[in-house]
């Protein structure tokens, strides 16, 4: 019989730590809330802890690297952003990095989704934008920055995952305490991930200019999700931060993101 | 006690007179000082050799009076203040009013610069200055004694003997015979005052160069002895900055080595950091990692480290409240210090935004500072008018109807998509005022069209030709 050992078992997914499967308790150092919004309510009461728990990886799945949501990224950053300042811990100085050039997005997006609600500026300056040049340098970077307490959230796009990858990831992010929010190609949706929550997102056509996806959560804490589809639309206000808004759902998804879909499936 | 009495003798002789006492190193502290001041007159400014040679032995208050000026290197400068004339002109000013009398002299060769200054022929402080073209220096030399060679006492006392007075006298002797008479020196002085010999002046404002050098006998061919060597050399460094409350911003680590054919190599690796860091337990986290990771092809004989950048690092005082607020911006700094130590500064980045109306240059990503928080312009336009994406700009292939309309479809990176619906024009014109652009200035009409997967692109008409130059995501 061959024997192995827990770090073996923790990171081939057979084992679970009881932190993870219960409500987990606020580490030091961390905010007195547990959680940082998600920013739309029906999504977050959809949530068992009623938002995304602090010091947690989260996948977002999409179908091309052209569809990928970065400006719902921007937003949920700034959620995050706000929720470590209204938190006990004063800290202004806690960073949102991107790592990965082409994730870049435009400061303008950026400096909106971080507007401050309190006063009228904008956590700009505490976004990094980092450019390793090469995979295994973003892996690192992407490690480094979970692990550290100074970072509120970091977003990347990331192919090819292995499990012990992702389980690497969720466990300095349960160190550090900021969030990861990954990009993922949809083709990987199958694959097994350490990551807390996985959400599958579409770009769907919209009226206005605003942007507009059809989100829908598949797992959480690694345990399938009844499928239910939100439509959430990016609001772009005058002074006011990037916000999320739900949307009545459609009866039929948009046929052309089902096609994309089907194409995806049959390559 | 001759000294007493010379006191005693002046002091009858000039009944108000003060008597000092000559402290040579109080004075060429003032003449540094001096020095130093002069920079705002030329770039290079210097010690006379021999005093610099004093310094270097400890000996100052052995150097003869003569030999106690200060080089200024004014090449090139003359432009700046309409001639070398009026710059003489106003260095002796500025010396007059201080309260000291300065004798100048301006020449091509510091030698002759040198002989001017202190044998010229009149004494009043600003005629004494002698500006000299270049061809006619051995002529005006040649009047000079030769005292005004900068030779040694006893140098000067056997060419007095032997009846040579001037450089007059000098350059009637043979030049090739001149060092077998009376020594190196004296060839040495005159090819140095004719321009035959290069000098160099060493400026006194040369930046402080902080360093740790070690050698070893017996060389280091343990990858973990070096890593060791290395490290101590930079606690010592540290210790070094730590002393003048400074700290370093990168440093430049030197191995020589030698390789299987025996010949000595050197390589050289450069760590910056994000600020300049005066705390080796933060620095030693940070650099750990490359110094293992050093690789080096053969044993070593000598490590140098060298502080660049090095600044002055205030003491932070630890506010009681803010200590969690310190916590964290000190993880901050310690985890994108590690980010610009492994690749490199250019890696790094953070985002301005710009008051330009060209998409393109409405932001940048700048190489990120500690402390300098870039000031951000509130944008000219509103965000959701801007791609999330920008790139540069691709051309693609549309099929237009109307010309203001946006088109019906477009072949881009070699796919045909449909639009499905389109706003637009917004017509963006380049900065057309400024100097170098196209006459007509680049009048971009741009498009927001939505394709069939539900995609915004940002595409936009310039000169009837189109492009894609942005995602909205």
């Amino acid at each position: 019989m061959d024997f192995v050992s827990v770090e073996d078992l923790l990171l081939r997914g057979s084992l679970w730590l009881a932190e993870e499967s219960e409500q987990s308790t606020p580490r030091a150092g961390q905010a007195a809330r547990t959680v940082a919004p998600f920013g739309v309510h029906t999504i977050d009461s959809a949530l068992p802890q009623g938002g995304l728990p602090w010091g947690s990886v989260h996948e977002f799945f999409s179908v091309t690297p052209e569809t990928q949501p970065a400006t719902l990224l921007c937003a949920l950053a700034g959620n995050v952003m706000r929720a470590a300042q209204s938190s006990t811990t004063a800290a202004p100085n806690k960073l949102v990095l991107w790592i990965g050039r082409e994730c870049w997005p435009t400061p303008h997006v950026v400096a909106h989704a971080l507007q401050n609600e309190a006063t009228p500026e904008s956590f700009l300056s505490n976004a990094v934008f980092l450019d390793p040049p090469s995979i295994q340098m973003r892996l690192w970077a992407i490690e480094l920055a979970l692990r550290s307490p100074a970072v509120a959230a970091v977003i990347a796009p990331l192919q090819k995952l292995s499990f012990a990858l992702t389980r690497r990831f969720a466990l300095a992010a349960r160190d550090g305490g900021g969030m990861g929010f990954f990009m993922r190609p949809y083709k990987e949706l199958a694959v097994r991930s350490a990551a807390l929550s996985r959400w599958r997102v579409l770009s769907v056509v919209s009226e206005g200019i605003e942007p507009r996806w059809s989100i829908s959560l598949c797992q959480f804490r690694n345990r399938e999700m009844e499928k239910v589809e939100w439509i959430v639309e990016g609001l772009y206000e005058e002074g006011k931060a990037l916000s999320l808004h739900l949307l009545p759902p459609v009866v039929k998804r948009s046929a052309p993101a089902a096609t994309v879909l089907k194409h995806i499936y049959a390559a | 006690m001759h000294l007493a009495i010379a006191k005693a003798i002046a002091e009858t002789a000039v009944p108000q007179c003060t008597v000092v006492q000559w402290q040579p190193y109080v004075e060429l502290r003032r003449l540094y000082k001096l020095a130093r001041w002069l920079t705002r007159f030329a770039p290079v400014v210097g010690l006379d050799s021999s005093l610099l040679q004093a310094v270097q032995h400890k000996t100052v208050e052995r150097v003869d009076a003569r030999h106690t000026g200060l080089l200024l290197d004014i090449t090139g400068t003359a432009r700046w203040h309409r001639g070398e004339y009026a710059l003489a002109v106003k260095i002796a000013k500025a010396f007059a009013r201080w309260g000291l009398t300065a004798r100048l002299g301006i020449a091509s060769t510091i030698g002759a610069a040198w002989a001017f200054s202190r044998y010229g022929e009149r004494n009043h402080f600003v005629s004494s200055i002698e500006v000299l073209a270049q061809g006619h220096l051995a002529d005006a030399l040649a009047m000079l004694p030769i005292a005004a060679l900068r030779l040694s006492g006893s140098t000067e006392n056997k060419l007095k003997e032997l009846g040579i007075a001037t450089i007059d006298d000098l350059l009637r002797i043979p030049r090739n015979t001149l060092s077998v008479r009376f020594g190196g020196e004296v060839l040495l002085r005159l090819e140095q005052a004719l321009g035959l010999r290069i000098e160099h002046i060493e400026a006194v404002t040369a930046p402080h160069i902080i360093e740790e050098q070690q050698e070893y006998e017996t060389p280091i061919e343990n990858q973990e002895t070096l890593q060791a060597a290395v490290y101590n050399c930079f606690a010592k460094l540290f210790k070094k900055l730590q002393r003048g409350k400074r700290g370093a911003q990168s440093f430049r680590i030197a191995f020589q080595y030698r390789n299987q054919e025996q010949e000595l190599l050197r390589i050289e690796k450069e760590l910056s950091l994000l600020r300049s860091s005066a705390d080796f337990t933060v620095f030693s986290a940070v650099v750990r990692p490359v110094i293992e990771r050093l690789n080096v092809a053969g044993p070593v004989h000598s490590v140098a480290i060298r502080a660049q950048g090095v600044a002055r690092v205030n003491d932070q005082q630890r506010d009681y409240l803010q200590h969690l607020c310190m916590e964290c911006e000190e993880a901050a700094s310690n985890l994108l210090n590690h980010y610009t130590v492994r690749m490199g500064r250019g890696r790094v980045r953070t985002a301005v935004l710009h008051p330009a109306y060209l998409p393109e240059e409405s932001f940048s990503f700048i190489p990120i500072e500690h402390g300098a928080r870039p000031i951000t312009p509130p944008p000219l336009f509103h965000p959701s008018e801007r791609p999330t994406h920008l790139f540069t700009p691709e051309p693609i292939e549309v099929m237009a109807l109307l010309p203001d309309k946006p088109p019906s479809m477009l072949l881009w990176r070699g796919r045909r998509c449909k639009v499905l619906t389109g706003l637009g024009p917004e017509r963006i014109c380049g900065p057309w005022w400024q100097r170098g652009m196209a006459r007509v200035p680049t009048q971009r009409d741009y498009f927001k069209v939505q394709e069939e997967s539900g995609r915004w692109l940002w595409i936009f008409r310039e000169n009837s030709r189109w492009f894609v130059q942005g995602i909205f995501s």
